[in-house]
């Protein structure tokens, strides 16, 4: 590529092989730039996923690399002797060292002699070695660390390091040397990036939609390991997100919000630049007239996440105020979730607002959801950038919503935004509006012409194609008004996206 | 093997810990640090990290304002770091370690049988097998059915571990393919072999070809999970041979007894296979070869895939399933020697020790299960050890424990084979040695063999194999001395080999 615009792509568990939120996001920004060339590399569980994404021809090379694939193979080569095998263990001491304890430091030098070694076969065989295990135990039984309180075992120890060697597994995949690497999230997705940062000086931009280190935090709450393992891997990947925020010489959260996290991760505030994710005005355009009966809209996945109790208890309060008022809830049950979906009929049946609640499933055209509504409500306890906001706010609906992650960015002063978990407030806040035709027609107004000014898939595409053309050291081209580069984005694949739109 | 993602999640995503709601009814007077700290306790007290505090209280719609609003601090981190060092740490055990290597004992069993049933086809056979002894003075048309019978088994033992692989890869069809393609060919690879000794009586040869049918179609069965199946398709023979044994049976009843029980297996095998899809991929395949052009996927990259082919998935590698072909080479000879070798070394073909043979083939169900007790108790030890050394000192006692299990079984087995056995040779001393010394040295090699470390247990069975087949051809030594010392100095070799190879903590990933 001489002209020094290609990308490398690096997902983990989404992009092409995962449906979600992420994925669509990545597709959306491989679609809108036609003109650059991508080579994506997806962390996959056994490698053997399909592509469920039809990759554009822009994609000029795909890979997976399976973390949990067989492992490598042993070979003569690639066992360490004599003194690469002492300086090896140094390094992985180092490395045990900077994971037990967050004051010690040392993680980023031993992160790169590790990649050294990954890139040449020999890190895989060396982490599978009995000296490795004998290290560990020796490391974190002795007095003082925070690991030695919870009497490790060999079975701890020999977990902990097998899942430290299939997680390290990424660190010795290579990036062309010419292109801008682009890990769209953190963590292990940011291991060929940060290798090839350090020894090829390749340009490294990193997007974040969740708090990755979050959902780990709270992800492995309900793994099944004793405590030493969890606080090993937890430092792991503690150390690798603050590698991570320190090293990228860009990143892009999708809202204000994440910076918190990453600033507290050692992210420097002027490398922070928030590309706010969009929609496009002409898939959701303007609903027209309010349905005759008074209705609330709500469009996501049927999880937990959303919160939906909260939601229906506010129901229920207005329907005392409002007896004709109607919710109906659009979206999918994903697999897993139908129990709470039960538990939502339940407790629907048990407040006695059964009559008033309909479950429309997954519809084919989701602005009609938006239009459902005379109000869209959003009840999550946890958001990154919710396209359900930006879809209704683009379709001309107020919205009232929890304020979580980078709801309260997206809405501004077009709807209303209230504490989650509070069914009573929700509700008084809706009813208000409810109440007041004109003021909720103004917002409706003020929400279509502030996703026009500042969300449009176009500004979010837009605002890669430049940032990458910054990280390639090219010129960055001014951005005029008007500018259609950017295809617009009205195909079939798009409705994916209004469907399953706020997945994070 | 585990598999999946590094992080292991609920089904569904529910990864939201179940934290207490407030109290409502907690009145405004109360500290509402105590209160938080109260209500998060357990998640508190079992954090590694401050953070983790943080996103527990994130996750529980807790925002900064709020935070500032009624705890008086910063953000969630401040609030977080203070919660950490309230309250003292602790460790919550998991709540179950569910055991992976729990396997029912009946299975087990079942399988032994069904490895050892076949064998009463001979039985069912002897009247058409009939003729005079060969030049080894044994019944005519032995090496004929052994060699077809060795030959499918080395065969078998090398596709099993193919449609294994795939199947632990989770490729369901890849594996059926294997042994679609496998299958057949082992039986004429067999049937060939048994084709290539001379002097057997016409009707073995049959014989042969019908039993090399058979191990193909037992093996697609066993490796797929049908014991059950392949017992059912076993019944008529076996009934038949029960009662050959009092009644005398006519030869059209024998053979139609043993062409049903052949046909209902091969069936029942042909049942399993993904027959239509992998006549369509051979016909693709030959299609695109005339045709002189790659395949063209929907997908483009399939073409554009470049270096990287490292990562591409791969199924088994050939390299590693011969191993376990000359595995069963190997203790396929010395089983046939413990029942053949004194009369392959001159002796009387009345020594032929066919209880010896019997009792190995039935104790591998118990073998089996022993295998699966001996990975679960070595799992306790890993749980249970803070030290290599520890571990190792537990790993050994159930490994003694194990064995010394497997040894009595296969010694109640010979004892029992040997009395019920009309006309068996005695289970002297030194024959009873050498069958314990035999039973160690495959089950150890079983051991090793589940352990990853089949080339060494090839090696240890092949060379066995080899040296007693040397002394047999030069009719070197005394025939029972030659086996005690063969068996001893392998079972020896397995035993230092299991000793340092599982000795070691990372042998038990």
């Amino acid at each position: 590529m001489s002209h020094g615009r290609h990308v490398t792509m690096l997902t983990e568990g989404t992009y092409p092989h995962v449906h979600g939120g992420v994925s669509t996001w990545c597709d959306q920004l491989v679609r809108g730039m036609p003109e650059v060339d991508f080579n994506v590399i997806a962390l996959t569980g056994s490698g053997r996923e399909p592509v469920t994404w039809q990759l554009p021809h822009n994609v000029y090379r795909h890979t997976a690399v399976p973390l949990w694939g067989p492992p490598p193979p042993r070979t003569l080569r690639s066992a360490l002797r004599g003194k690469a095998r002492r300086s090896f263990t140094d390094t992985y001491e180092a490395f045990l060292l900077s994971l037990l304890d967050p004051t010690r430091g040392g993680f980023s030098e031993a992160l790169r002699e590790l990649a050294l070694l990954a890139r040449s076969g020999r890190l895989a065989p060396a982490l599978r070695s009995e000296s490795v295990l004998r290290l560990l135990m020796d490391l974190w039984t002795r007095p003082g660390t925070g690991t030695a309180d919870a009497a490790p075992t060999i079975h701890d120890a020999l977990t902990a390091t097998d899942l430290l060697e299939h997680a390290l597994r990424p660190l010795g995949v290579r990036i062309p040397r010419d292109s801008v690497s682009h890990a769209v999230s953190s963590g292990l997705a940011t291991l060929p990036a940060l290798a090839a940062k350090h020894l090829d000086q390749v340009p490294f931009l990193l997007t974040e939609h969740g708090i990755y280190l979050r959902e780990r935090y709270l992800g492995y709450r309900t793994a099944e390991q004793r405590w030493p393992v969890k606080a090993l891997l937890l430092g792991f990947y503690r150390e690798l997100n603050t590698e991570g925020y320190r090293q990228a010489d860009l990143i892009t959260p999708c809202n204000q919000y994440n910076r918190r996290w990453e600033e507290r991760g050692g992210a420097a505030s002027d490398r922070i630049r928030t590309v706010y994710n969009g929609v496009d005005p002409h898939a959701f355009p303007e609903a027209g007239p309010e349905p005759e009966v008074p209705t609330l809209s709500w469009c996501g996945r049927v999880d937990p996440i959303k919160d939906l109790e909260t939601l229906i208890r506010a129901y229920a309060f207005m329907r005392q105020e409002i007896p004709r008022l109607r919710l109906r809830l659009f979206g999918p049950v994903p697999a897993g979730c139908e129990d709470y979906k039960l538990r939502l009929e339940k407790l629907a049946a048990e407040i006695g607002v059964s009559d008033g609640i309909t479950f429309e499933g997954r519809i084919a055209q989701v602005a009609q959801a938006y239009a459902a509504g005379s109000i869209v409500m959003l009840s999550s306890i946890s958001e990154g950038f919710p396209f359900s906001i930006i879809e209704a706010m683009s379709c001309g609906r107020t919205t009232v919503s929890t304020d979580v992650g980078g709801v309260r960015e997206a809405v501004g002063d077009t709807g209303l935004v209230v504490p989650p978990r509070e069914p009573e407030t929700m509700a008084r806040a809706t009813l208000a509006l409810l109440r007041d035709d004109e003021r909720r027609a103004e917002l409706g107004r003020r929400s279509r012409k502030r996703v026009v000014e500042k969300f449009t898939l176009h500004q979010s595409v837009d605002g890669f194609r430049h940032i990458y053309r910054e990280l390639a050291g090219q010129p960055v081209l001014p951005v005029q008004p008007g500018d259609d580069w950017t295809q617009r984005l009205a195909d079939p694949w798009y409705r994916e996206l209004a469907a399953e739109g706020n997945l994070w | 093997m585990v598999s999946g993602s590094l992080w292991l999640k609920v089904p569904g995503g529910n990864t939201l810990p179940a934290i207490p709601r407030p109290r409502r009814t907690a009145t405004a007077a109360a500290d509402p640090m105590d209160e938080l700290v109260e209500r998060f306790d357990a998640f508190i007290a079992a954090a590694v990290h401050p953070d983790e505090i943080a996103a527990i209280l994130e996750s529980d719609g807790m925002n900064d304002e709020y935070i500032r609003l009624t705890y008086g601090r910063h953000d969630s981190f401040t609030l977080a770091e203070e919660l950490y060092t309230r309250v003292p740490r602790s460790f919550p055990e998991p709540r179950s370690t569910p055991d992976p290597w729990k396997v029912s004992l009946t299975a087990c069993l079942l399988r032994g049988v069904v490895f050892a049933l076949p064998g009463l086809a001979y039985l069912l056979g002897a009247p058409l097998l009939e003729g005079p002894p060969d030049r080894l003075g044994l019944p005519a048309g032995t090496l004929t059915l052994l060699a077809g019978a060795l030959i499918g088994w080395v065969w078998d033992q090398t596709l099993s571990h193919r449609a294994y692989s795939w199947l632990g890869l989770g490729d369901r069809a890849a594996a059926g393919r294997t042994l679609l393609a496998g299958a057949p060919a082992g039986a004429l690879l067999g049937t060939a072999a048994a084709l290539a000794v001379p002097g057997g009586p016409p009707f073995s040869y049959a014989f042969a070809a019908g039993q090399a049918l058979y191990v193909g179609a037992a093996t697609v069965l066993l490796v797929l999970g049908r014991e059950r199946v392949l017992l059912a398709a076993l019944v008529p023979m076996a009934a038949g041979a029960v009662l050959a044994l009092f009644v005398d049976l006519p030869v059209r009843v024998r053979v139609t007894l043993l062409a049903v029980s052949l046909l209902a297996a091969c069936l029942l095998a042909v049942r399993e296979l993904p027959l239509a899809e992998g006549a369509a991929a051979a016909l693709r395949r030959v299609r695109e070869r005339t045709r002189g052009r790659p395949g063209g996927g929907p997908v483009r990259w399939r073409m554009l895939r470049g270096t990287e082919e490292e990562y591409a998935p791969r199924g088994p590698r050939l390299a590693d399933s011969v191993p376990y072909g000359v595995f069963g080479l190997g203790t396929g000879l010395l089983v046939l020697y413990a029942a053949l070798g004194e009369v392959l070394a001159g002796g009387p073909a009345e020594a032929v020790a066919a209880p010896s043979a019997v009792a190995l083939t039935l104790s591998m169900g118990p073998a089996e299960w022993l295998l699966y007790r001996f990975r679960s108790g070595s799992l306790a030890g890993l749980r249970a050890a803070r030290s290599p050394r520890a571990f190792r000192r537990r790993m050994l006692a159930t490994l003694a424990g194990c064995l010394a299990r497997y040894l009595a079984v296969l010694l109640a087995l010979g004892v029992s084979g040997t009395l019920l056995w009309p006309g068996a040779p005695s289970l002297t001393g030194a024959r009873a040695a050498a069958l314990l010394l035999l039973g160690a040295v495959m089950w150890s090699g079983l051991l090793l063999q589940s352990f990853g470390a089949v080339r060494a247990a090839a090696v240890v069975c092949a060379s066995a194999a080899f040296v007693q087949s040397l002394a047999v051809l030069t009719g070197f030594g005394q025939p029972r001395l030659v086996q005690l010392a063969v068996a001893g100095t392998a079972a020896a070799a397995l035993a230092t080999l299991v000793c340092l190879l599982l000795g070691r903590a990372t042998a038990h990933r």
